[in-house]
């Protein structure tokens, strides 16, 4: 049987079976962000950030992860 | 006790989240991040008669009720999909805390960005489409169904792209649909039947934009690829080769998006654009669009925007 359009089409890609946590940070649970443990950093703010990048592939979004 | 006066539903690795905190954190607001992932981890509790959500973290202990509650950045919606395989744990899991989060709209009074029910509304593609074709905007020829439309042309290029976001999971790898160009003769041949699909005009010698609107402010981009127009769909494209620049709109697209945003009750949106010959082609409305890349590559300050909406007061220093 032919397969659908919308998955002959798709872009296949292994994922981490854990999401992975930002290396050297620890949540904040009061503040509500990250911060690095080596430096007290702001994650976000610090100069080595990870990328706030859309989109699809990338997992630390929220835009297409709204089913999980 | 704790009263929270600005709440933020996230996940922890939602970083865009984490600028929205540092924002409210650095202006002296009381507010309070709970993350989907970490649910288990609080002790929550809400009382009906009480009208009172109480949520511990650790040692501290927090109280929203529906009179202090001033704000929720509702970052976190939650649809069911189904697809990966999750264990009866993960399951009630999932099921039950979507089921709470869809809940906090007991916090009626409170200001939503975006409020659950406006974000689910407009996330309907054909609905959005209709919305915005009403209200003067130009948008493709599009068509929706498991049928082809009866011109299709062979040497015609179309857009083909899903109804919903199509992320599936197949022996162990996740997979995605962007939105594809394929020829006509593709899409004759083509099976749709089982599954309904968005056929669009292509749009070719197109730039793409970017709008953030957040309540009357737009923030918008064009996006190219080292300057140079896209062919498709830009996400495919490498990261570092796209640049991204700021532009204005002519008043009367601006004055159009504002009256899309109120029709659809949204607060925030990251609504796609395609330039072509001048004219303006709405493709779609993000209720939950991602805006921390472009806070990180144009230097928008998206995030004080946001907070200015949940606090109701302008401050860009």
């Amino acid at each position: 049987m032919k397969e659908h359009i919308l998955l002959e089409k798709a872009h296949r890609y292994t994922v981490p079976p854990v999401v992975p946590v930002p290396r050297d940070c620890v949540f904040q649970e009061k503040s509500g962000y990250w911060t690095k443990c080596s430096t007290n950093e702001i994650m976000v703010l610090s100069s080595d950030r990870p990328l706030l990048q859309s989109k699809k592939c990338d997992r630390e979004t929220g835009e297409d992860q709204k089913g999980e | 006790m704790n009263n929270v006066n600005y709440l933020v539903v996230s996940s922890t690795i939602d970083y865009s989240s984490d600028l929205i905190c540092y924002e409210l954190e650095r202006r002296g607001k009381s507010y309070l991040r709970i993350n989907r992932d970490h649910f288990a981890e609080y002790e929550i509790l809400h009382s009906l008669k009480a009208d009172c959500l109480n949520i511990k973290m650790g040692h501290i202990a927090y109280k929203v009720t529906s009179d202090t509650l001033k704000s929720v950045y509702f970052r976190a919606p939650v649809f069911l999909r189904t697809g990966k395989t999750y264990s009866l744990q993960e399951q009630l899991y999932l099921s039950q805390w979507s089921a709470f989060i869809r809940n906090l709209i007991v916090f009626d009074k409170t200001k939503w960005v975006n409020h659950p029910v406006a974000t689910y509304r407009a996330e309907n593609k054909l609905y959005q489409l209709k919305c915005a074709k009403s209200l003067g905007l130009t948008v493709p020829t599009t068509y929706i169904g498991n049928s082809l439309p009866a011109d299709i042309k062979r040497e015609y290029t179309y857009i083909v792209k899903s109804l919903d976001t199509s992320l599936f999971y197949d022996n162990g790898q996740e997979m995605f649909t962007y939105s594809t160009m394929v020829t006509g003769e593709e899409l004759l041949n083509a099976e749709i039947k089982s599954a309904p699909v968005i056929i669009q005009d292509c749009l070719h010698n197109k730039t793409d934009l970017r709008v953030t609107v957040i309540a009357d402010e737009l923030f918008a981009v064009s996006i190219t690829k080292k300057g140079r127009k896209i062919e498709g769909d830009w996400r495919q494209k490498a990261k570092e080769e796209l640049t991204y620049q700021r532009v204005d709109l002519p008043p009367k697209i601006h004055r159009q998006i504002l009256d899309l945003m109120r029709f659809l009750g949204l607060e925030f949106g990251g609504i796609d654009f395609a330039l072509v010959d001048g004219t303006f082609y709405f493709i779609e409305v993000n209720p939950t669009g991602e805006w921390g890349w472009l806070v990180s590559v144009s230097d928008l300050p998206i995030d004080k925007a946001i907070v200015n909406s949940l606090v109701m007061e302008t401050q860009y220093d």
